[in-house]
């Protein structure tokens, strides 16, 4: 499924998004295909799936942990596009990955598998704007969406050029850092999402973990709240994983749908 | 003559020589030897055995496995353990420009020893690994008559690894 198509229907409907983000193979990638299940279940729009990397700069200690977890039971790109493959989803999946695993599968083939495995959408974090021209324009041929994340500190310059060329929606960094879980909701995300002018759905992350902080994103402008460290914390307890899953994703969305 | 990890010294040191006829030799940590496994690599000689990759915002050569995952490094020098490479230096190494080498932990410690002992400079183990290097390289006549050694750093925040070695 298309990410704009999604964002449409929700439009309709006057709701914002859930997106959910676990990392593939943590800790099996038959691990992966139910907690999935569950956080579609729970009512999840998108599911941004991560492949892991070694060196993920742009996250906090809790996706590292679910990346080094992932690792060490063996994910790879390969069993990674199998097993994005055998999801049995009927909503868009976005990979969250790093440019250099990437790079190295070689950027036309990377995208070719994405499109074949039912991904439709791509985030690179350490891919910076001016350097993407490459993969666009992979992305474009293959009709899959490179999205592009803004940050507190990105330049007007720069925004102009991410709101151009962005594709799916536009991934908005709530604060400075990295990625994990916090309790409150900072004033400078407010200001960026009133900064962030597109009529590109635009997504909040970083620092989201429960229903109410998602619908105060959702009322101060966002079209969709992504939810990652929350979730994986939940993975890394390794109790009751699928239902606390499902549990949380629930109390996101109504938070999200009501915001 | 330079250590390289990063290898900020050593692009500092050949800058104004780049056109010049100068050889230039950047030096790196061959640890504990050349093996690489999936995950670690037992040495962070980049330039000798990384390949082209992408890592903390530069396109250059990488220590990484078959899937771009990057590799543990090793290296008795702090200074020297890491897995990337300044791109400028990936590419003189690329043009032919430069000499990568390297030289092993056990060999960086004899050249710390010997500096000590006969100059009374304590030279970083970093710095240490280029002093190994113009030992060996003393011998089999690829040195000119002129050989400037890049002493980037001093050793005393090493003594205690060292101290620790000898025991």
């Amino acid at each position: 499924m298309k990410i704009s198509d999604k964002f449409n229907e929700l439009k309709k409907k006057k709701k914002g998004a859930l997106i959910a983000y676990i990392c593939a193979g943590d800790p099996s990638p038959d691990a992966t295909k139910e907690y999935v299940t569950a956080l579609v279940r729970g009512g999840a729009d998108i599911i941004e799936l991560g492949l892991p990397f070694s060196d993920p700069t742009a996250d906090g200690p809790t996706i590292q942990a679910g990346i080094e977890r992932a690792l060490n039971g063996g994910m790879t790109p390969d069993v990674y596009f199998r097993t994005a493959g055998s999801l049995k989803v009927h909503i868009p999946l976005v990979v969250m990955t790093y440019y250099n695993i990437i790079f190295k599968r070689g950027l036309e083939k990377f995208v070719k598998d994405c499109a074949a495995s039912g991904i439709s959408g791509i985030i690179v974090p350490d891919l910076p704007p001016e350097e993407s021209g490459e993969l666009a324009g992979f992305c474009n041929k293959n009709d899959v969406d490179l999205i592009f994340l803004v940050a507190p500190t990105t330049t007007d310059e720069r925004l102009k050029r991410i709101l151009t060329e962005g594709k799916g929606f536009i991934y908005l960094v709530a604060r400075l850092g990295v990625t994990g879980a916090r309790a409150d909701v900072a004033e400078s995300t407010r200001a960026l999402i009133k900064r962030v002018k597109t009529t590109t759905p635009k997504a909040v992350g970083f620092g989201i973990s429960n229903g109410k902080q998602a619908a105060e994103i959702i009322r101060s402008g966002a079209d969709g709240v992504i939810v990652g460290s929350a979730f994986v914390d939940i993975i890394a307890s390794g109790k009751d994983v699928p239902a606390r899953l499902e549990a949380l994703a629930k109390d996101l969305k109504e938070g999200a749908a009501q915001g | 003559m330079a250590c390289t990890g990063g290898g900020s010294n050593a692009m500092g040191i050949f800058h104004p020589f780049i056109e010049e006829d100068v050889d230039l030799f950047a030096v790196e940590a061959g640890g504990s030897g050349m093996k690489v496994t999936d995950k670690e690599a037992l040495h962070s000689a980049t330039l000798c055995s990384g390949e082209e990759g992408i890592l903390h915002g530069m396109h250059t050569k990488v220590l990484q496995n078959k899937y771009g995952q990057i590799l543990e490094s090793s290296s008795i020098a702090a200074g020297l353990d890491y897995a990337g490479v300044g791109p400028e230096l990936a590419y003189l190494a690329d043009t032919g420009r430069l000499k990568p080498c390297n030289s092993m932990d056990a060999e960086a410690l004899d050249a710390f020893n010997d500096l000590c002992r006969l100059e009374g400079i304590i030279p970083a183990l970093e710095s240490s690994h280029a002093v190994a290097y113009v030992k060996k390289a003393a011998s089999t006549g690829e040195l000119g008559d002129v050989v400037v050694i890049n002493l980037s750093g001093r050793g005393d925040k090493d003594l205690e690894t060292v101290m620790g070695m000898r025991k």
